[in-house]
């Protein structure tokens, strides 16, 4: 029964998508309710399936043969246990939402039908992602998920920028993906299998320790598979992508880089979190490694999010910087905090980025001033989406936020990785002060609603929030207040979760963050809403220019694409012409001149033949009698 | 009664080469309605001919064998096993294909379908003959007619391109004789039949690692290893639409099949001693090929040179000779076959209506030719190795077979998954995305007739990315006998 669940989950946007292709295309109402049923026939099967779960040990796991004869190798299939249940979830019930406000935010657009079918391509590659019960299905999912992000940023692809930041994001994230595959080659010989399951098993220890290249298994595929998730989960050095992929529209956004596909990276790590069991101690060192760099794109990519002024992209730099606070949470061992972290983030930043959506989309603009200045303030559904996913966000009790962050700083206090914690907390003070200027901004630029550019669009008096916009607003609020809530309320069910053996950690840790957060978001006040303190950017001209620069690490892209890489291609293709070509026209032109040299013998005149044959017979005489 | 399947797909084409000499000048539309309705049936048979194919089975299937030149002890023997029924389907499809999209020619018509057919004939003869003097003489036939489609219906430097590439063909068909003698006189059979000289050829060591060179070497010009490719883009820039498809779709698979056939099969020491030598340059040509093709900005250059990386792929799976990697490098003979037919055929739609294959002339594509462009699209992505594509099991196959036998050369030869994705993707974004520029206005969207071409190679990559056992299947019992 969960099987045929599972198959009906992931096959429905799939057909989906075949079916809007064939018929779909120049039917927009056609492609919407075939997008929308499938939909809801994927959130049907994956609640119930996760309403199912009673046990942490749930596993249920049905794979068939696909690249050849033979069961046990190369198999595609499903794995159902909490892990992938949660996550399928989530996946399942943030699509909706956002197809569901797409409803309203594509209904201008004359391709809605492509819309809705790449939206149905990524789901299926999602969802097959989350199932798979293979790195080999993993790897084949993960590469679709970014071909249906590559087609949905550009999918205003007239837009030269929208196609560079398609391609850009493509790029990046596949360079990260070569790691993925050299996980598969290590994995396949070293392993001999690509099984999660059989990676698992206790007996695999050994096989996780042995030795190749100066290191062991464990260290060299969990480095491999940390290239992929930096790439698609945008950590140091391959984040630079996410912030362009906002060209992409808004729910886009909100699905794909904010909720789902750039989970994928942090799944996976829960995925292969085995090996800090199985693996040697490097490995776990690896592992370390990789939660410390985490939590410096955390405190990076937030600090670039205080001098960002198109509203998305203070979001995107948000994204990043919670992605590397998961990341910090598995890296370090705690598997549970860092996907219930994953789960709250999924609901409360796709509110956010589904309220900058309604502005931008009532506003024409995505600068917050210009939002402002048109009125957006006066939009009291998305005030309060703003204001109830910002509170989550900052991590203030009792929004879901808190809840979350505050399982991983929990976890580094009592791990006594005070560098780490110390790290995370000013996180804490840089993510408040962030987000609670995007409000500050809102409320206190006065609107000037005659020159918001909803007149142009003739509706002047006032800005106007979609129709079908309000059930994903109004839910995703609702959730990103409770999220928190239902996991510590269902979690035991799915994770084995440690008890509280740690006393008070959990109070000091709540207690310290609030303040922390709390002291951020005053500041933040000060500066942007009362305008009582000067913004500390004005004096740190450095500094701020290196944020609005973006840690130059656009830059440093350029530099290794334009320095580095395309003079190699150049010199090569002057490989090609001069040594490669040449050698051969060389050869063609010294037997051309041999061969006129041979023609002009031909003279077709007797005297010289006969003086010719003279010559070569006297020759032959010489040589015969000289032995 | 069974029907001898095989020699009737010989003789759809002969049979239409012969049809074709009767029909008077002028009747265009008796030319390439014979030339399609062989191809029609061709195709048919080799379908018919997969779908009776025994999968279980590893050797040879559909047998045939008629006395030839008694006294050479050479026969007319032709069959086919898991290599053969793959490389034969690939043929009919781009030979269908191929026809269609050459429906546009309109000058000296006849005597191109004869030409035309003629090459195919000796493609399909080169792939399911079992004697090694028959085939070299299908082999030639196979490559001779490319100078005159080249030198007469081409383009851009027709002459120098087409001379290059039959100079540098005959220099390795020159080796392949020299080979096809040495190994004639050293058997201890003296005999041409392949499965004799396979089986009891009793070939020493030492003369299979002097012999082996040669057919490596020889087939590999044709296949365009690297360094030896540098004619393969000049000849697909100059060559005709169709002529690239065939060129590139199955000519370089027969450079690739006389390696695996004539070489590994026939003296397979030899093969295992020069096998780090041979998956270096294959590795080289992966890499290199994928780094020159961003500098370019000729379509059919950029599409050139990729098929340079991508042919490369199917050497180095060759050169490794796991049984993963030679089942990976028969797929990626497959998939790129029906990529590159692909390519070739769209680009040639676009040339044909604004005389420009350049780049930067282009913009906005996608808009205007909807159709072609997602066609064209489609195999960009199969030509980055994208899963759900026909190029990706191929790619898998011969990264993961590859690696237990040259990690290090497998790591090196990874990141053309980047290259590669960093010279379509531009490719992609010039001509097809963006405003409406240059050319683009000019272009207009395509008939049915002639779409159907390209829509049917872009679906069966989709299929054989989709369940990829169609072809893994017949090819992985081959491959296991071939390691014993």
């Amino acid at each position: 029964m969960q099987i045929q669940l599972g198959i009906a989950t992931v096959l429905s946007p799939i057909l989906s998508f075949v079916l809007i292709a064939a018929v779909g295309l120049r039917r927009p109402t056609v492609a919407k309710i075939i997008s929308l049923t499938a939909a809801t026939v994927s959130l049907v099967c994956a609640s119930m399936l996760l309403l199912g779960v009673n046990d942490p040990a749930f596993k249920i796991q049905a794979t068939w043969s696909w690249l050849m004869d033979d069961p046990s190798k190369f198999t595609i299939g499903l794995l159902l246990d909490p892990l992938s249940l949660v996550m399928l979830f989530v996946v399942s019930i943030i699509s909706w939402l956002v197809q569901w406000y797409s409803l309203s935010y594509m209904e201008e657009d004359a391709r809605q039908g492509k819309f809705f079918a790449f939206i149905s391509l990524f789901c299926f590659a999602m969802m097959g992602f989350t199932i798979a019960p293979n790195l080999l299905q993993s790897f084949m999912c993960w590469e679709l998920v970014g071909l249906g992000s590559y087609l949905l940023i550009g999918f205003w692809n007239h837009l030269p920028s929208a196609a560079t930041a398609a391609r850009k994001a493509f790029i990046v994230t596949r360079l990260g993906d070569v790691g993925f595959f050299i996980a598969l080659l290590l994995a396949w010989t070293g392993l001999g299998t690509l099984d999660f399951g059989a990676m698992a098993g206790d007996a695999m220890s050994a096989t996780w320790k042995a030795a190749i290249g100066g290191s062991d298994y464990g260290v060299w595929i969990s480095i491999a598979l940390f290239l992929a998730v930096a790439g698609k989960s945008a950590q140091f050095p391959l984040y630079a992508w996410l912030p362009d992929a906002m060209e992409g529209p808004t729910p886009v956004s909100a699905l794909i880089h904010a909720a789902t596909m750039v989970a994928a990276g942090v799944y996976l790590l829960a995925r292969m979190s085995f090996v800090l069991v199985l693996g040697s101690e490097a490995a776990i060192m690896a592992w370390h490694g990789l939660a410390v760099i985490a939590m410096i794109t955390a405190l990076m990519s937030g600090a670039v999010a205080i001098v960002q002024s198109d509203i998305k992209r203070v979001f995107a730099y948000s994204t990043i910087s919670q992605l590397g606070y998961m990341i910090v949470g598995i890296g370090t061992g705690a598997v549970a905090a860092g996907m219930m972290h994953l789960f709250t983030h999924a609901f409360f930043k796709a509110l956010l980025f589904l309220t900058a959506g309604a502005f931008i989309h009532a506003a024409h603009s995505n600068s917050i001033t210009d939002i402002a200045r048109a009125g957006g303030a006066k939009l009291k559904l998305p005030m309060m989406a703003l204001f109830v996913g910002s509170m989550a966000l900052m991590g203030f009790f009792p929004f879901a936020g808190f809840y979350s962050k505050d399982a991983i700083l929990e976890h580094l206090f009592v791990e006594g990785d005070w560098i780490l914690f110390g790290m995370a907390l000013l996180g804490v003070f840089i993510t408040a002060y962030y987000t609670s200027r995007v409000i500050y901004l809102m409320l206190k630029v006065p609107a000037e609603p005659h020159q918001g550019h909803g007149d142009e669009h003739g509706h002047g008096h006032g800005l106007h929030l979609g129709s079908w916009m309000k059930l994903p607003l109004g839910f995703l609020a609702f959730a990103s207040l409770v999220a928190g809530n239902v996991w510590l309320w269902k979690a035991h069910n799915w994770f084995v979760i440690p008890e509280a053996e740690h006393g008070n950690a959990a109070l000091i840790t709540a207690l310290v963050s609030t303040a922390i957060a709390a002291a951020g978001a005053f500041y933040s006040a000060r500066v942007f809403y009362w305008r009582t303190s000067a913004d500390p950017m004005a004096s740190m001209t450095g500094f701020a220019t290196l944020l609005r620069e973006k840690w130059y690490l656009d830059d440093a892209y350029w530099a290794i694409v334009h320095n580095f890489y395309l003079p190699i291609t150049a010199f090569l293709q002057k490989v090609e012409t001069i040594i490669v070509k040449g050698a051969l026209d060389g050869i063609g032109t010294v037997s051309m001149t041999f061969a006129r040299g041979f023609a002009r013998a031909q003279t077709g005149e007797v005297q010289h033949y006969l003086g010719m044959s003279f010559v070569v017979v006297a020759a032959v005489v010489l040589i015969l009698m000289s032995r | 009664m069974t029907i001898p399947i095989l020699s009737l797909i010989i003789l759809c084409p002969a049979i239409g080469v012969v049809l074709l000499f009767f029909v008077p000048e002028g009747k265009e539309k008796i030319v390439r309605g014979i030339a399609l309705a062989v191809s029609i049936i061709a195709a048919f048979l080799s379908v018919w001919m997969y779908l009776a194919y025994d999968r279980a089975a590893a050797g040879f299937q559909f047998i045939e064998q008629y006395a030839w030149m008694p006294g050479l002890n050479s026969t007319y023997h032709v069959a086919v096993d898991g290599v053969g029924m793959t490389l034969v389907l690939l043929n009919a499809i781009v030979m269908l294909t191929g026809v269609i999209t050459s429906f546009s020619i309109d000058f000296r018509v006849k005597e191109y379908f004869i030409l035309f057919l003629l090459l195919v004939t000796g493609v399909f003869g080169s792939f399911i003959c079992m004697d090694f003097l028959l085939f070299f003489i299908f082999f030639e036939i196979a490559v001779l007619p490319m100078y005159l489609l080249i030198g007469i219906w081409g383009s851009t430097n027709r002459e120098y391109a087409a001379l290059k590439l039959t100079i540098m063909l005959l220099a390795g068909s020159g080796l392949v004789f020299v080979g096809l003698i040495m190994t004639y006189f050293a058997s201890d059979v003296r005999t041409f039949d392949f499965i004799t000289l396979r089986d009891s050829g009793g070939f020493s060591p030492s003369f299979q690692n002097i012999v082996y060179p040669l057919m490596f070497l020889g087939f590999g010009t044709l296949a365009a290893v690297f360094p030896f490719h540098n004619w393969s883009p000049d000849g697909h820039v100059a060559a005709p639409t169709a002529v690239s498809m065939l060129h590139a779709g199955v000519l370089m698979k027969l450079g690739a099949y006389g390696v695996l056939r004539y070489g590994i099969e026939l003296f397979p020491q030899g093969a295992v001693h020069w096998g780090p030598v041979a998956a270096t340059m294959a590795a080289g040509g992966v890499v290199y090929g994928a780094l020159v093709a961003a500098q370019q900005t000729d379509l059919k250059y950029m599409i050139g040179y990729s098929s340079v990386s991508h042919m490369g792929l199917v050497m180095f799976g060759l050169a490794a000779g796991t049984p993963l990697a030679i089942n990976g490098a028969v797929y990626q003979m497959f998939s790129h076959g029906i990529m590159t037919a692909l390519f070739f055929s769209a680009v040639g739609f676009f040339y044909e209506q604004t005389h420009s294959r350049n780049i930067n002339e282009y913009g906005g594509l996608a808009r205007k030719v909807p159709w072609v462009a997602t066609c064209f699209i489609i195999a960009g992505l199969a030509g980055v190795g994208l899963p759900g594509l026909a190029g990706f099991p191929a790619e898998f196959m011969i990264f993961m077979g590859g690696f237990e036998r040259f990690p290090v050369l497998t790591l090196i030869a990874v990141p053309s998954l980047v290259f590669g994705a960093f010279y379509m993707l531009r490719v992609l974004q010039k001509v097809f995305f963006g405003p409406e520029a240059g050319f683009t206005p000019k272009v207009h969207d395509i008939g049915i007739f002639s779409g159907s071409a390209r829509v049917l190679l872009a679906g069966l990559i989709i299929l054989f990315g989709i369940a990829p056992r169609l072809l893994s299947d017949l090819i992985a019992p081959y491959a296991m006998e071939l390691l014993k």
